[in-house]
């Protein structure tokens, strides 16, 4: 009897410090005293995040990452909104296939998204490979995302609430800006989150596509051969992880807010 | 009804859905501030005509006039006419006051005047001091008074309600509805209620069309509809009524005389037009307009207008005494509602008894 919780506490320790250990050392080394990622720590030290900061192209391929993501989700779930709507309010003829289409790209192993792409862009569209095409790839990968967390959010609505504000006097366009978009909101919140951390984070497609400039991801990698450009790239990541943390919360506390507004259109 | 012209003018109306006809043909007109129902079970289409007046949906055929206005085309948001949703449709992410303000937006008032009409509604209904409260904050009566206030803040020619009152419990939905019938009076607005309730259409009416299966089977006052039902689904719809069947042994006008079978001939009055010598039919008799006598054999209106039999059933409910009487010769024992006015003596189980009723009490129905 009392052996039993104690192998099970043993394993959820051992689990979290396998998902979580390797994560963790990352901020630990960054901060230590040493060129090399090694124990014993050496000593603290912040001269890794001004090396950091004075690493030009590493700067430079942050803010591309930065910028591919924010314009990646916001046109992924610009474009997921209306599809959204579309396949949540009407029963259009198909409605099933279309969402089964739609949701292809998470299956395809991006791989082969990106192999298509390319090919795509060099041979039949004639364009140059660059941040650009990078972006288009992103926002191909990201819709299936946008898409399901839009829908789940909007199916739960009572329709007789935009009956309502129709009945009210409001058109189609005021009563998608009036009810539609502020009951969706948590929605539409956590899929901006999920299409920028996706974008931000892709290697695959970006790799294939960028042209002369990096995205993060593809220069962490290149700068892999050079064991004294480590540490700047372990203070990125401890940053990257704290960034990450803070955006998680603010989705969760948002959608907590959007589950109260939710009992309230309970009946 | 007045001479002035009708503020709904329903002219052979027709819905289908796919291959389903759900309303027939339906041709109505209802005069400005009336309290008007729509009466019937569940799926006979009640809904569906409330939505057509709304503009949610549109007809399949026939034509819709609203204050003399063609409705054909003319999307929901454009018309004259605002409903009470049954689920009563809050706004989950406004307050009380901005729900009942949401309409007001459309209608390019000053924010003073709109303030002030919000505030006029708030009190108009009850709310006073909830204003800030929200939708998850309020019980069901409230919300159906947000519903109610949100509609009327509009000022539309036509108020549109279906069913508002059903999910609330019993005792506050009486008290709504004496609520409902105050307000409709004090604003003058008409109303098109929407009900499957009898009791609430007769309390709140000032007509009522009985619909069922997409047609309208009558359409008259609550006491025209208890009076003289035209056929045999509306007198068993409205109240209790007993029908014994048989057939039309002549008809001098008014006057028909009805053969019971075993029972013998009855005298009754014609309730519906086209009633034919040897035509299937049914006497129908309000179990209140019926006379309870002891001992069989000895009732006083004549061979006509009398039947005996036992007391199968006697139930006292305070101020009336509930029977069943088991006739030799009818499936189905005869109700009957007596009075109790003080001093009631109650019929024992199985006392032969005898009932008769007045002459035009008896009303003859087509099968």
């Amino acid at each position: 009897m009392l052996r039993r919780p104690d192998l099970l506490t043993l394993y959820a320790i051992l689990f979290v410090l396998f998902l979580y250990g390797p994560v963790l050392l990352m901020p630990l080394f960054s901060l230590n005293d040493s060129t090399f990622a090694t124990f014993p720590l050496k000593g603290l030290t912040f001269r890794h995040y001004a090396d950091m900061a004075q690493n030009a192209p590493m700067m430079a391929a942050l803010r591309n990452s930065l910028v591919i993501a924010s314009v990646v989700t916001l046109a992924s779930t610009a474009l997921a909104i209306p599809a959204a709507l579309a396949l949540t309010r009407f029963r259009l003829p198909g409605a099933a296939p279309i969402v089964s289409f739609m949701m292809l790209p998470l299956v395809i192993p991006s791989i082969v998204i990106a192999v298509a792409l390319l090919v795509v862009i060099l041979k039949f569209l004639g364009l140059a490979l660059s941040l650009w095409t990078v972006a288009a790839g992103h926002v191909l990968i990201c819709l299936p995302f946008c898409l399901t967390v839009l829908m789940s959010r909007l199916e739960g609505f009572d329709p007789s609430l935009e009956e309502a504000s129709n009945d009210l006097g409001c058109t189609p366009w005021q009563t998608f800006r009036r009810l539609t978009l502020p009951l969706a909101m948590p929605g539409v919140i956590s899929s901006l989150l999920l299409g920028f951390i996706i974008s931000f984070d892709e290697f695959v497609i970006a790799f294939f596509l960028t042209g002369t400039e990096n995205t993060l991801p593809v220069y962490l990698f290149s700068q892999l051969r050079f064991p004294n450009k480590l540490p700047g790239t372990l203070a990125l990541g401890s940053l990257i992880l704290v960034g990450s943390a803070v955006l998680v919360i603010l989705a969760e506390v948002i959608r907590k807010r959007g589950v109260q507004s939710d009992n309230a259109g309970d009946i | 009804m007045t001479s002035a012209p009708p503020i709904i003018t329903l002219q052979g109306i027709t819905k289908r859905f796919g291959s389903l006809t759900v309303l027939h043909d339906i041709d109505i007109a209802i005069a400005r501030g009336e309290f008007f129902s729509l009466l019937g079970a569940s799926g006979c289409g009640k809904t569906t005509l409330l939505r057509i007046l709304a503009g949610i949906e549109q007809p399949s055929g026939g034509s819709l006039l609203i204050d003399g206005q063609p409705m054909a085309g003319v999307p929901a948001n454009r018309r004259p006419t605002n409903m009470v949703f049954q689920s009563y449709a809050i706004f989950p992410h406004l307050n009380v006051a901005e729900n009942i303000g949401y309409g007001l937006r459309n209608q390019r008032l000053s924010r003073s005047e709109a303030s002030a009409r919000v505030a006029e509604a708030v009190a108009l209904v009850k709310l006073d001091g909830l204003a800030d409260r929200n939708a998850h904050q309020l019980s069901g009566g409230q919300r159906q008074r947000v519903a109610l206030a949100r509609a009327l803040v509009c000022r539309p020619k036509v108020l549109l309600l279906d069913e508002p009152l059903s999910a609330l419990d019993k005792k506050l939905r009486e008290e709504m509805q004496l609520e409902l019938r105050a307000l409709q009076r004090s604003v003058g607005i008409t109303f098109v209620f929407v009900t499957h309730d009898q009791e609430e259409a007769l309390t709140l009416s000032d007509r009522i069309a009985i619909m069922e299966a997409g047609r309208v089977l009558q359409l008259d006052t609550p006491r025209g509809l208890y009076e003289r039902p035209a056929s045999r689904a509306v007198a068993e719809f409205i109240g209790t009524m007993n029908l014994i069947p048989g057939r039309v042994a002549a008809v001098a006008g008014e006057a028909v005389r009805f053969d019971a079978g075993r029972l013998g001939h009855l005298d009754g009055r014609a309730g519906a037009a086209g009633l034919v010598a040897g035509g299937a039919a049914f006497l129908a008799l309000r179990p209140e307009q019926l006379r309870l006598e002891r001992a069989a054999g000895t009732a006083e209106a004549g061979p006509g207008r009398s039947l005996s039999g036992h007391v199968a059933e006697a139930a006292f409910l305070g101020d009336r005494i509930h029977y069943r009487i088991r006739v030799a010769g009818l499936d189905r024992a005869i109700a009957v509602f007596v009075n109790n006015a003080g001093g009631v003596a109650v019929h024992p189980l199985g006392a032969p008894v005898s009932l008769d009723w007045d002459a035009g009490a008896g009303l003859v129905l087509p099968a």
